[in-house]
């Protein structure tokens, strides 16, 4: 056991199973409930013979989708929750068994395999219907185009596209030509027309706005609650928690429910903090974590940091639906305030961006330190974090990388895993002179 | 003797030999050719690129198409990852290791997220460097992917022309694409000699015919090219029994010589997709009023399907099966590059199609250092003598 300098433990076991207590810790029950509703919702839609789109986490325009009631199942979400509740290996293997390469993205193997024809539609979540309509929103990564068209040679659905131009001019950083704004919104109105014909409803741009208007007001509130990471001592953990707190700003955005939801989460993040609670029991160390987590060994992967008393203070991977320190709705300019927060994924910043807002993270976070969470089966995400590192260690900035995948549970070994995290946080407390 | 006065002299396929090999690392041809001639030198990265554009603005637009084996990888190793594939990780190499330096400008476009990566990392690794990022449209459906294609390209003229020096002409981007349709009707010519007759032009020959039209001045290489082909098409060779197999998967990162060499033992390759980018775009239309507008429908407008470019009309299950009806092909080897993930998917789509069809298929996958080509030739000798003995 490693001990500072005084004799006090610095990792400890009663750290890594240490639970908020109930009463400040109320905001993720009520998110898994408002979560399962969401999905029983879904399957009883779906039973009653209504048409079930698939949608896109990046970049999801779940306001227009609302306006025309048509619900969304996520098959990134429930790829997730499925590998979260230990049921990833089944579909990992029925998806092979059907030619997929152990190389393809995770998501896409238990998304294809979990419904009909591979599947049966029942996993442990419950019934999940196959899609009528896919909407492939390409943002931030490549392979929701190829996902999106094996959905449509297995099951027929039909793909209604809308295409996300990169933020790519590297000479001009967040620079967003005008065309590209443009062409989306035009898709959009495109989308929007394609939709009144499904469904024979009208669109009305009242309507979206005032949608918009409880969008708007779940996103701020998001966004002051992952702010509160900047707290010294941080009330959240700004990468496992949430990852929890996440699901409805993707799920069900636009809705007052929603948008009550993250009012009560600031409010208790701000109890949290008057009452000098954390995710551990003290705050030893301040880390922004780049990268998608590890969801069959969620629980046992964050106890490796608990123990350290470490927190999360940031994360890139809760920007996945849309960089919220960066953008904010406007529902006046509805379709366009659309087209923005769609290209504003956080997948659809180029490199350069994505560095140069971990490097935000740790200079106005006050991080220790960065973890990068390289996946093995997401090269959107990957591909290039090498860079990272030596781009952050060249500034001092010390940083680990570890690799495992986000689904797939034949990837992670916590020997491995827990002897790399060991050594990092040595090294860091050596640093920090608390040895 | 000056670079194009020794091309000049040398016969095609030594000149399209020693361009190839040239371009696996140095691309010391292509620097001699900036230094004797002042022009510009643009790298690009597979698998399409609009080089009439380029041209006209007085590049020489040049294909990196990655190592190939050839550069040990070091400074890659610690920036990429280890599950990526081997053509965005030697490029990187090349990049970080002054290989490219001569390049004035590099472009990349959005045919996966490794390279859409990999031309961040490079931009940040050599910031003096011009970087050039096309996203071109999928939603090639709706008539607003024209209008905004358009705008890119004018995007990209925008970067090249601080420097080359040069403005943007609509006449020598005409003369630029019809320089570009004579080298496109003579890739066609070739390709439609080995879907007729494979036993004329060995793969080799072929690839390197192929990839010199990425490396040389279109100008030099249509003279080369012409008198190649015609020393080709009056060989007398004598046909073989060998199955006639279609070959799916590497059209990004080129798999190596050796290996093709010993599946053209096995069978006839009578089409594969190597730098298929100048291949599948067609002939760009001479007559359409604007030049710029007519590259830009070649791109919109093409429905021939393309792993990397996703267009809502296509069929590519309906395809493939027109493919192996009209190239009366015997089976399909699917040539896979380690860790390509739009491979990997669009083999899927197409093996359920060949399976409803009866038509056998093999799945390889490839990496660009590999030196050990038996298993692969047997896999398809194995293949190739249970269609032909039953
Ligand atoms: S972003 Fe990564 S994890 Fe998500 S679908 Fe794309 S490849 Fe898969
Ligand atoms: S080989 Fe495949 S994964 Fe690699 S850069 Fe080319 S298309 Fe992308």
């Amino acid at each position: 056991m490693s001990a500072t300098a005084k004799g006090r433990a610095l990792m400890s076991e009663e750290a890594a199973q240490y639970k908020v207590p109930k009463e400040y810790n109320q905001a993720v029950a009520l998110q898994s409930q408002l979560v399962r509703k969401y999905f029983e919702d879904v399957a009883a839609a779906a039973a009653k013979g209504k048409k079930i789109a698939y949608g896109l986490v990046e970049a999801n325009p779940i306001e227009i989708l609302r306006l025309f009631d048509i619900p969304v199942v996520y098959p990134e979400v429930f790829s997730l929750q499925i590998s979260y509740k230990g049921g990833a290996l089944p579909l990992m293997l029925a998806a092979e068994n059907e030619g997929y390469s152990t190389d393809c993205c995770s998501y896409v193997k238990s998304g294809v395999a979990a419904v009909p024809p591979i599947g049966t539609g029942q996993t442990p979540l419950g019934y999940v219907p196959k899609p009528d309509i896919a909407v492939l929103t390409y943002s931030g990564c490549q392979i929701y185009i190829h996902w999106w068209e094996q959905y449509h040679y297995w099951t027929g659905a039909k793909i209604f596209t809308i295409d996300i131009p990169y933020v790519r001019d590297y000479e001009r950083d967040h620079y967003v030509p005008r065309h590209d704004i443009r062409y989306v919104a035009d898709q959009l109105m495109n989308v929007i027309s394609q939709l009144e014909q499904l469904t024979g409803i009208r669109y009305s741009e009242e309507k979206l706005r005032e949608i918009l208007t409880y969008t708007a007001d779940a996103w701020d509130h998001w966004r002051m609650a992952l702010e509160m990471g900047k707290r010294v001592p941080t009330p959240l953990d700004g990468y496992f928690e949430a990852i929890y707190y996440m699901s409805l700003i993707t799920l069900t955005r636009g809705d007052k429910t929603t948008a009550d939801y993250y009012r009560f989460l600031v409010d208790e993040l701000q109890r949290r903090a008057e009452a000098g609670i954390g995710p551990t029991p003290e705050e030893q160390f301040r880390l922004v974590f780049e990268g998608v987590p590890n969801y069959p060994y969620y629980k046992e992967w964050w106890s490796l940091f608990k123990r350290w008393n470490a927190r999360g203070v940031a994360g890139t991977y809760p920007k996945v639906a849309g960089v919220v320190d960066y953008f904010r709705f406007n529902p006046d300019k509805p379709i366009e305030t659309i087209a923005e927060y769609m290209i504003h994924a956080y997948c659809n910043w180029n490199m350069l961006m994505r560095a140069d807002l971990l490097k935000y993270y740790v200079d106005a976070y006050k991080a220790d330190g960065v973890v990068i969470h390289s996946i093995k089966s997401c090269r959107s995400f990957s591909m290039g974090q090498g860079d990272f590192k030596e781009y952050f260690v060249g500034m001092d900035i010390p940083t680990l990388i570890i690799e495992s995948d986000h689904v797939d549970p034949r990837y992670y070994s916590e020997a491995q895993m827990r002897n790399r995290i060991d050594a990092f946080f040595e090294s860091l407390a050596l640093r920090k002179g608390l040895k | 003797m000056t670079l194009l006065e020794d091309a000049a002299s040398k016969e095609p396929l030594e000149l399209f030999r020693e361009v190839t090999e040239d371009s696996y690392v140095d691309f010391s041809w292509q620097r001699r050719w900036k230094e004797e001639t002042g022009g510009r030198l643009l790298g690009y990265f597979p698998v399409y690129f609009p080089e009439p554009i380029a041209h006209s603005l007085g590049f020489l637009p040049v294909n990196i198409l990655g190592a190939s084996g050839y550069i040990e990888l070091e400074k890659a190793t610690a920036h990429t990852q280890s599950f990526v594939c081997s053509i965005s990780r030697s490029t990187f190499e090349l990049a970080a290791t002054g290989h490219l330096d001569h390049f004035d400008a590099l472009a990349f476009t959005n045919i996966c997220d490794v390279a859409r990566n990999l031309s961040g990392i490079i931009k940040r690794n050599k910031p003096d460097k011009t970087v050039v990022y096309l996203h071109m449209p999928i939603n090639n459906a709706v008539p607003h992917a024209k209008d905004y294609l358009y705008a890119e390209y004018g995007r990209l003229v925008e970067k090249l022309e601080p420097i080359s020096g040069r403005k943007l002409d609509m006449e020598a981007l005409r003369r630029s694409i019809a320089l570009y349709n004579e080298k496109w009707e003579l890739q066609h010519r070739m390709e439609q000699l080995r879907i007729e007759r494979p036993w004329l032009l060995p793969y080799d020959e072929y690839y390197y015919a192929l990839r010199a039209g990425q490396l040389l001045p279109v100008e030099l290489y249509v003279e080369k090219m012409r008198s190649f082909l015609g020393e080709v098409e009056k060989r007398d060779r004598k046909q073989q029994d060998k199955i006639r197999v279609l070959v799916l998967g590497d059209f990004c990162e080129q798999p190596a010589l050796p290996l093709m060499r010993a599946m053209e033992d096995a069978a006839y390759l009578v089409y594969d997709e190597a730098i298929i980018g100048p291949r599948w775009i067609g002939r760009v239309n001479e007559a359409e009023e604007d030049p710029l507008m007519a590259l830009v429908k070649a791109y919109t407008d093409n429905l021939r399907p393309l792993t990397t470019r996703y267009h809502p009309l296509i069929d590519k299950q309906q395809h493939i099966a027109e493919l192996v009806k009209d190239l009366r092909i015997d089976a399909v080897l699917f040539l896979v590059p380690k860790f390509c993930e739009p491979a990997l998917y669009d083999f899927v789509i197409r093996k359920l199609a060949l399976d409803r069809m009866h038509v056998p298929y093999v799945k390889l996958e490839y990496e660009e250092s590999e030196t050990t080509f038996e298993n692969a030739r047997m896999t398809l000798e194995t293949l190739a003598e249970s269609i032909i003995f039953g």
